[in-house]
């Protein structure tokens, strides 16, 4: 579907009605479910709705549980590729110190 | 209508035969005579369903199934990555009155229930990663993405016209690529490849994501031995600080990731507006942590009113008499409540030790102590500058030794949890998996990571000194472009050739402190060369 068709069925929704609607639905989501950040120090990794980008969620549950962390092991950097992309996403946002 | 259009109509519109019935069905199809097409029947339901008693959804289930139809078979290239932000080419939107997508979903039995008449924009795509289609009903925020898109509008338009803030756009644009609503450009946070063993994938080399660990005031209410920096510097004040959310931003979509702000200090709660910064950073659609001391749970409850912290870390030195030496009396205790304070609140939490010659056998015994009180539990050696000059770190022989024991240990303990570099050398000796290191990407000191100072300062790492201007004076892409960072990104040339290199490059704070030149001559504490 081109940008131009979109455009022409959307019409009927306001940008103004759908940000305000938004921008209550968006405080409820990082409420409810921003909890999953993990990392590791001061040190954790953060970012929920990143985390689950391979499950296309946006909630990761308990974020830093060891279990977890174990899945986001990585192999030797040439060895096991595949999987250590598919867990990447799980583990970005770590800082880097303890204070 | 030929035999194989009758065919191909059966497989489009399962759901549509199914409610019709073979008798009608068969009526449908002698009607459409032999030059109509499969897609001619969506106007086909449309004219037909007074004339037979079709149910009066039909025609718009057609249409569904149809649009359906057409993303399953679209080749259209869907780019791997894009120069902006933009709307994956697969993408159909319908406007229907009837809610429809959970019977093409399989969630419900359109021969058993009938559709309600409700309004519903349904939304039909493949998923970039698979290019397996999906048919959803759009969120009011996902068809908020799509419509920005679609009207080439700035976040900020769109925030001005629904009076809302900037973040709540950039959050549901993020979610739409999270869904392969939107294709998103490529982060340009990369690690130099040419200095990073051959072979390295690219989750290695690129951050999606950048941290702010943001001191904002060195205010504490502790008097911890090891502080690394108790110095008195000039306050921040909030409209300093809400212009540095503004660079920040700028620098993340220029950059394109996003972006994580770490609030810590001193004891961020202990900064007057602590809570206005961070509603600031909220409404700019960053993440947030926290990196403090036990706080009222007051204070808890309107932190997570604004926005929850992806969690909450706190710090611990050992067990509760050598814990309560270093931290001060009761501390130990306190921690232990306010854990459980968080777990009620479902904040996450996170348990800092920073590891001593003093404390060295106490971390396995708190790891323990601390099951079921903490999500996640790790160490970091001491850095000796600040106060923490004051204290010592184990020899290397005993630290190797204990390395060892806390990779063994966290077979056994869920909430241990690897941050130390150099434990992927045990790891690599084991033949174990790797883990991420340090920041995700091995030392992240000026890579996916700056710490900023209540003055400014901001620094390539806080555990020792590596200033890299200030961002009252120079935005943040002119700081993390300057040659001084690039210099901390290139870590130690040490490391040249380890094939750890990528989760690893030691710790740069731990050569600084020892004397070395950090960015020539690698951790002390490395055995990977002796393995």
């Amino acid at each position: 579907m081109n940008k131009e068709k979109i455009r022409k069925v959307l019409s009927k929704v306001g940008v103004a009605g759908l940000a305000t609607t938004v921008g209550i639905f968006t405080s409820a989501v990082v409420n409810a479910g921003n909890s999953c950040g993990k990392g590791s120090c001061g040190s954790k990794k953060v970012e929920a709705s990143e985390k689950a980008e391979d499950a296309g969620k946006t909630s990761c549950g308990a974020g830093m549980k060891k279990s977890e962390t174990k899945k986001e092991e990585m192999t030797a950097p040439a060895k096991k590729e595949t999987k250590a992309k598919k867990k990447k996403n799980k583990k970005e946002a770590k800082s880097s110190c303890s204070k | 209508m030929s035999t194989s259009s009758k065919d191909e109509a059966c497989a489009i519109f399962p759901l549509c035969r199914s409610l019709v019935g073979g008798e009608r069905w068969k009526t449908l199809l002698a009607m459409s005579g032999n030059s109509t097409t499969a897609e001619s029947f969506v106007d086909m339901f449309s004219s037909q369903v007074e004339n037979l008693g079709l149910p009066p959804f039909l025609s718009q289930l057609a249409k569904l199934e149809w649009t359906k139809h057409v993303v399953e078979r679209s080749t259209i290239e869907i780019p791997k990555e894009a120069t902006q932000f933009k709307l994956n080419p697969t993408l159909e939107v319908l406007d229907l009155s009837w809610k429809l997508t959970p019977f093409l979903n399989g969630i419900e039995d359109i021969t058993c229930v009938q559709p309600s008449p409700e309004k519903e924009w349904a939304i039909i795509w493949q998923n970039p990663k698979d290019r397996k289609v999906l048919v959803e009903p759009a969120s009011n925020e996902e068809l908020l993405a799509i419509k920005v898109l679609a009207e080439d509008m700035t976040p900020e338009d769109a925030a001005d016209a629904g009076e809302i803030p900037v973040g709540a756009i950039d959050r549901a644009i993020l979610a739409a690529v999270e869904n392969g609503l939107v294709l998103a450009p490529r982060s340009r946070i990369r690690r130099n490849e040419m200095f990073l063993p051959a072979g390295t994938p690219e989750c290695f080399i690129t951050a999606k994501t950048f941290t702010l660990q943001w001191h904002i005031t060195n205010v504490c209410d502790l008097s911890c031995k090891h502080c690394y920096d108790r110095t008195k510097r000039s306050p921040l004040t909030l409209e300093q600080g809400k212009r540095v959310l503004r660079d920040f931003r700028e620098f993340c979509r220029e950059r394109h990731v996003r972006g994580n702000v770490c609030f810590t200090g001193g004891n961020p709660f202990l900064y007057p507006e602590f809570f206005s910064l961070y509603e600031a950073t909220s409404a700019m659609g960053f993440s947030t942590a926290i990196l403090g001391n036990p706080v009222p749970r007051s204070k808890i409850e309107r932190l997570v009113a604004i926005q929850r912290p992806g969690y909450f870390q706190v710090s611990l030195e050992g067990e509760p008499s050598h814990n309560d030496d270093i931290r001060g009396r009761g501390f130990y205790l306190r921690v232990i409540e306010f854990l459980g304070m968080l777990r009620d609140m479902d904040v996450s939490s996170a348990v800092m030790l920073t590891l001593t010659k003093d404390n060295i056998d106490q971390v396995l015994p708190l790891a323990e102590r601390l099951r079921g009180h903490a999500e996640y539990f790790t160490f970091n050696r001491l850095s000796c500058v600040g106060s923490g000059a004051n204290l010592s770190l184990p020899t290397r022989e005993r630290y190797i030794a204990f390395l060892h024991a806390f990779v063994d240990a966290a077979q056994a303990n869920p909430i241990i949890g690897f941050k130390d570099n150099l434990i992927n050398i045990v790891l690599h000796q084991m033949g174990k998996e790797l883990f991420d290191g340090c920041t995700g990407f091995g030392c992240g000191a000026a890579f996916n990571f700056l710490a900023i100072l209540p003055d400014g300062e901001a620094h390539a790492c806080r555990k020792f000194p590596s200033p890299l201007g200030n961002v009252f004076h120079k935005t943040i892409t002119e700081i993390y472009d300057s040659e001084t960072a690039e210099r901390f990104r290139r870590g130690c040339r040490a490391c040249d050739g380890c094939a750890l290199k990528a989760v690893c490059g030691s710790c740069l704070s731990i050569a600084s402190s020892h004397g070395l030149d950090m960015f020539e001559q690698q951790d002390p504490y490395c055995f990977m060369k002796s393995t």
